[in-house]
C-alpha cells in the first residue's frame, strides 16, 4: 500500500516573528512611563479626587506665603545679604513638606486607609501624583519669593539664589521619599524635616558667616549637578512609590 | 480560583498563622474563629494589605502580589473597622471610591444609585454620614465593597451593627452574589454563616482546623450533644461536669444543652448538633478562660 503524503505548509520566518511578537505583547504588559501614568491618573480621577482637600491646600499655601512674606519684610533690616543664602537653602523645602505631609500622614492614620489601599489607585499613588504637583508649586512659590527678595536686597545674585533653592528643594524631596519608603511609621517624614532643619541650622548657628560663605562659594555647576541628579532620583523614587506596598504589606 | 498555599505569617517572633492551605471557588466561605485567632490577618493577606512571610496566594495561577492593580481591580473589601469621611454623603463617598477603583464616572453614578437601593440607603443618599447610625455606616461599607462588581468579595465582620432584619437581607444578598463569585466572610457570629456558607473554615492554634460543609463539620460531634432538665441547685455542679452549650430557665428548672462523651443517661435527650455547638466545643479552652477572666 502506498503511503499517503501530507503537504504541510510551514510558516515563513516573517510569519513566525510576527506570531512571536503578538504572543509576547499580549502576554507581557508594557510598563507605563511616569508621565503617561500621571496623565492616566488625572484622566481617571480628575482634579476633584486628586485634590479632595483643595480648600486646605489653598489655605496652607496662602498662610505659608503670608508668613514667609511677613518674615522677609520684618527681618529685612536685620538680615545680612550673606545670610540670605543659608535661609534660602534651609527653608526652600518647608512648603513642600507642609503640603505633602498634611495629606499623607493623615491618610496613613485614617480608618479609610485600608479601603483606599485595596483600590486600583491607592493612597501612595495619589501621594506620588500630589507630591509631583506640590514640588512644582513649591518651586513656583520659591521663585516668586526670590524675586521679591531681589527687590529688597539689591546685592543678591538672583540666579545663584534660584539654583540654591531648586537644589535644596529637589535634594530634600528625594530624602523625604526615601524616609517614606524605608522608615517605619507615619511620623518618619516629620523626623526627616526635623533632621533637615537641624543639619542646616546647627552649622549656621555655630558660624553663620562660614556656613553662608560655604553655600555661596560652592560652584554653580556643583549645584547644577546636585539638581539634575536629585531630579532624576526624585522621579525614579516617585515611580517606585506608585508600586510601593512595603516589604510585608502596608499595614 | 483563589489558592492559599503553605502561607505563614509572622510578626517578629509572633506566629499569627502557620502553613495555611485553602482553595476558594465560587460560593460563600465562612471564616469562623474567635477574636484574635488570625482571621483578620488572613483577610488582610487576601486583600494584599499584608504579605505572607512564607508561601503564596494565587488567583488563576498568578501570584496576587505580582498581579498588583489587576488583582485589586477584581476585589471588593469591607474591613472590620470601616472608615469614612464624616462630611461626605454616601453618594459622594461611593463616587470617590468608584473613581479610585477605576470606574468611569457615568457608570459609577448609575452603579451607586443601584447599590444604595440594594442596601436600603437611597432615602439618605445625599445626607452627610456624620449623622448615620452604626448599621447605616456598615451598609455604606457593604455597598462600597460591591462597587466594582468584584470577582472576590471579602468581608470582615460585615454584620456588626446590623439589626436582625438587615442581617437577613444581607445574607440573601450574599447568597445571590455568590453564584458567580467568591465570597469570603469572616465572623465570630455563627448564625451569620451557618445558613448561607457553602463551606466553613475554622482556624485554631494558627492553623486551619476544618474546611468543610456545615453538615460535615457538625457530624464531628454527632451523638455527643444532649438536652436535659436540671434543678437550679444542680446547675453549678452540672456545668463543671459537662460542657454547657446553652441554658434556658423554664418552669422553675434549667434546660441545659450540653456536650459529653460519657454514656447517655435515660433522662438525657440526644439532639442534632449545630455549628454553634461545634464552635463552642472546639474553642472551649478559649470560652472557659474567657469566663474565668470575666
Amino acid at each position: 500500500m502506498e503511503k499517503q503524503k501530507f503537504h504541510i505548509e510551514y510558516p515563513t520566518d516573517l510569519e513566525r516573528r510576527n506570531q512571536i511578537s503578538s504572543i509576547v505583547s499580549a502576554g507581557l504588559t508594557k510598563p507605563k512611563s511616569f508621565p503617561s501614568y500621571l496623565l492616566e491618573m488625572y484622566q481617571q480621577l480628575g482634579f476633584r479626587y486628586l485634590f479632595r482637600d483643595a480648600t486646605e491646600i489653598l489655605f496652607t499655601t496662602c498662610l505659608a506665603l503670608a508668613v514667609m512674606l511677613y518674615g522677609i519684610f520684618s527681618l529685612k533690616s536685620s538680615i545680612d545679604t550673606q545670610d540670605l543664602y543659608s535661609f534660602i537653602f534651609t527653608l526652600s523645602p518647608i512648603f513642600y513638606f507642609a503640603l505633602s505631609s498634611l495629606f499623607l500622614v493623615r491618610a496613613l492614620m485614617k480608618d479609610t486607609f485600608s479601603v483606599e489601599m485595596t483600590c486600583k489607585y491607592h493612597v501612595f499613588q495619589l501621594a506620588a501624583f500630589r507630591m509631583f504637583i506640590f514640588s512644582m508649586l513649591t518651586m513656583l512659590i520659591n521663585i516668586t519669593l526670590i524675586i521679591v527678595l531681589s527687590f529688597l536686597f539689591q546685592s543678591i545674585q538672583i540666579l545663584d539664589a534660584l539654583l540654591l533653592s531648586c537644589s535644596s528643594l529637589s535634594l530634600f524631596s528625594v530624602l523625604y521619599l526615601y524616609a517614606l519608603r524605608y522608615a517605619k511609621g507615619p511620623y518618619a517624614t516629620y523626623l526627616m524635616m526635623a533632621s533637615w532643619l537641624l543639619v542646616n541650622v546647627l552649622p549656621a548657628t555655630l558660624n553663620q558667616n562660614m556656613y553662608s560663605m560655604f553655600l555661596r562659594h560652592v560652584p554653580a555647576y556643583v549645584y547644577g549637578i546636585v539638581l539634575i541628579i536629585s531630579i532624576m532620583l526624585y522621579v525614579k523614587t516617585l515611580k517606585k512609590l506608585i508600586a510601593f506596598r512595603g516589604a510585608e504589606g502596608v499595614l | 480560583m483563589l489558592i492559599v498555599e503553605d502561607v505563614t505569617k509572622n510578626f517578629g517572633q509572633f506566629h499569627a498563622l502557620k502553613n495555611i492551605n485553602l482553595e476558594f471557588h465560587n460560593g460563600v466561605y465562612g471564616l469562623l474563629a474567635p477574636n484574635g485567632a488570625g482571621k483578620t490577618t488572613l483577610i488582610k493577606m487576601l486583600t494584599t494589605l499584608l504579605f505572607p512571610t512564607r508561601g503564596s496566594i494565587r488567583y488563576d495561577g498568578e501570584d496576587i502580589i505580582k498581579m498588583d492593580e489587576r488583582y485589586r481591580e477584581m476585589i471588593g473589601y469591607l474591613p472590620q473597622e470601616f472608615g469614612y469621611y464624616k462630611n461626605y454623603s454616601p453618594t459622594s463617598y461611593l463616587l470617590y471610591l468608584a473613581a479610585l477603583k477605576g470606574i468611569h464616572r457615568k457608570t459609577a453614578i448609575t452603579r451607586v444609585e443601584e447599590l444604595l437601593k440594594t442596601v436600603a440607603l437611597d432615602h439618605v443618599a445625599n445626607k452627610k454620614m456624620k449623622k448615620f447610625s452604626g448599621g447605616m455606616i456598615q451598609r455604606v461599607g457593604i455597598a462600597q465593597a460591591m462597587l466594582n462588581d468584584p470577582k472576590i468579595l471579602i468581608l470582615d465582620e460585615p454584620t456588626a451593627g446590623l439589626d436582625p432584619k438587615e442581617r437577613v437581607r444581607f445574607r440573601n444578598l450574599l447568597t445571590n452574589l455568590a453564584r458567580d463569585r467568591i465570597v469570603i466572610l469572616s465572623t465570630h457570629i455563627v448564625s451569620d454563616v451557618e445558613s448561607i456558607a457553602n463551606e466553613i473554615i475554622m482556624i485554631k492554634n494558627q492553623e486551619v482546623l476544618y474546611k468543610d460543609t456545615v453538615s460535615n463539620i457538625c457530624r464531628k460531634i454527632d451523638g455527643l450533644v444532649y438536652e436535659t432538665e436540671v434543678s437550679y441547685e444542680q446547675t453549678e455542679q452540672f456545668r463543671t461536669t459537662y460542657l454547657s452549650l446553652s441554658e434556658k430557665q423554664e418552669n422553675g428548672s434549667m434546660y441545659m444543652r450540653f456536650l459529653t462523651e460519657d454514656t447517655a443517661k435515660p433522662e438525657w435527650k440526644s439532639v442534632h448538633p449545630n455549628l454553634e455547638d461545634v464552635f463552642l466545643y472546639i474553642y472551649q479552652d478559649g470560652v472557659r478562660s474567657d469566663d474565668q477572666t470575666a
